[in-house]
């Protein structure tokens, strides 16, 4: 039977634990770290960088490092927030056709959920490794949901949906 | 002595509740008697989900039991990363001891801070730690941090230009990378 993990999707940093008994145990992930910061970066060798390394590389490729990219999750692209976030990061947030809010990197058009799956997907990978098993099932503990409109919510979930 | 009285009612009372418990676990027992034993086909899907569950327990034991050698082992080998990333800003202020002495100071004193320096580095080597200086090298953010872009025309796109600060590994985990200017013509 495989165990269920739990994943907090930070807007900066992230972090996956399981229960361990009646304890839950947070994962270190493959650096030794308890949190992996939700940096995602596309280099020009068609790599996906997640976490620390694209952190790293920040500086040398801006255009392609994406952070804080939960707070476009569901939104619009007229959103007050997301107009806000636009002038701020170094990336480029653009209108998809059912005019939601995207990214673009490494000239391809992104969906955040998509570029946040990444994240998921280290977390994901974290898990399996320390559990020596495939991973099948988590809880998505997603705080921003609480406070923000409720078609926004169900939104999201449909598209969380496929990610894992 | 009304007391006296209520505790010897309730024991009454308890008795007969346990003799209605006992009646009760009869009945429940010449209920089962009346189904029966269970078919042979019962057994076997009993039997199978016995197997079932303890093959599952069995890998879970083992999977919790390789998990617990491993992190014995990680907790062996990266016990000291915390105590050694202190002592780095030690190392680093002796690099810049030398790389800045005065005019004032000796050929004696130079040798001393390179000996400090050279005995901290071999003490550090004992437990694994691996200084990274990444000249002419090609940039990986796995080991390197781009602390800003740099432009020679004599060095390829993606190269390391300056090392501003060594790195350090400790059994190939990153205890610090090594900040590093990244050539972009």
């Amino acid at each position: 039977m495989s165990k269920i993990i739990g994943i907090d999707l930070g807007t900066t940093n992230s972090c996956v634990a399981v229960i361990e008994g009646q304890q839950q145990k947070v994962i270190e992930n493959a650096e030794g770290g308890r949190t992996t910061p939700s940096v995602i970066a596309y280099t020009d060798n068609d790599e996906v960088l997640v976490g620390l390394p694209a952190k790293r590389q920040a500086v040398t490729n801006p255009e392609n490092t994406l952070y804080a990219i939960k707070r476009l999750i569901g939104r619009t692209f007229d959103d007050e927030v997301v107009s806000k976030d636009a002038d701020m990061v170094p990336y480029k947030i653009i209108k998809a056709d059912n005019g939601d809010a995207w990214v673009e990197a490494s000239n391809k058009k992104l969906a955040p959920p998509q570029v946040a799956a990444e994240v998921l997907k280290k977390m994901k990978k974290t898990a399996e490794d320390y559990l020596g098993h495939e991973v099948k099932e988590a809880v998505l503990l997603y705080r921003h949901t609480l406070m923000i409109l409720k078609d926004r919510q169900q939104k999201m979930q449909v598209k969380l949906q496929d990610l894992m | 002595m009304p007391k006296e009285k209520k505790v010897k009612k309730t024991e009454t009372e308890n008795a007969e509740l346990d003799n209605a418990e006992v009646s009760n676990e009869e009945a429940d027992i010449e209920e089962k008697e009346n189904i029966g034993t269970p078919s042979y086909e019962e057994l076997v899907a009993i039997n199978e989900d016995l197997e079932k569950s303890v093959l599952r327990a069995n890998a879970d034991l083992d999977n919790a039991l390789k998990r617990t050698i491993n992190e014995v082992e990680k907790a062996h080998k990266y016990g000291v990363e915390k105590l050694l990333s202190e002592l780095l800003p030690v190392i680093d202020n002796l690099e810049h001891a030398l790389n800045n002495l005065s005019e004032k100071a000796t050929k004696e004193d130079k040798e001393g801070i390179e000996l400090t320096l050279k005995s901290f580095e071999s003490a550090l080597d004992k437990f694994g730690m691996i200084p990274i200086y990444p000249v002419n090298e090609e940039f990986n953010p796995e080991k390197h941090e781009a602390v800003t872009m740099e432009q020679d025309k004599n060095k390829k796109d993606g190269s390391i230009g300056n090392v501003f600060q060594r790195g350090w590994e400790l059994h190939s985990r990153i205890v610090r990378p090594a900040r590093v200017t990244v050539i972009k013509n």
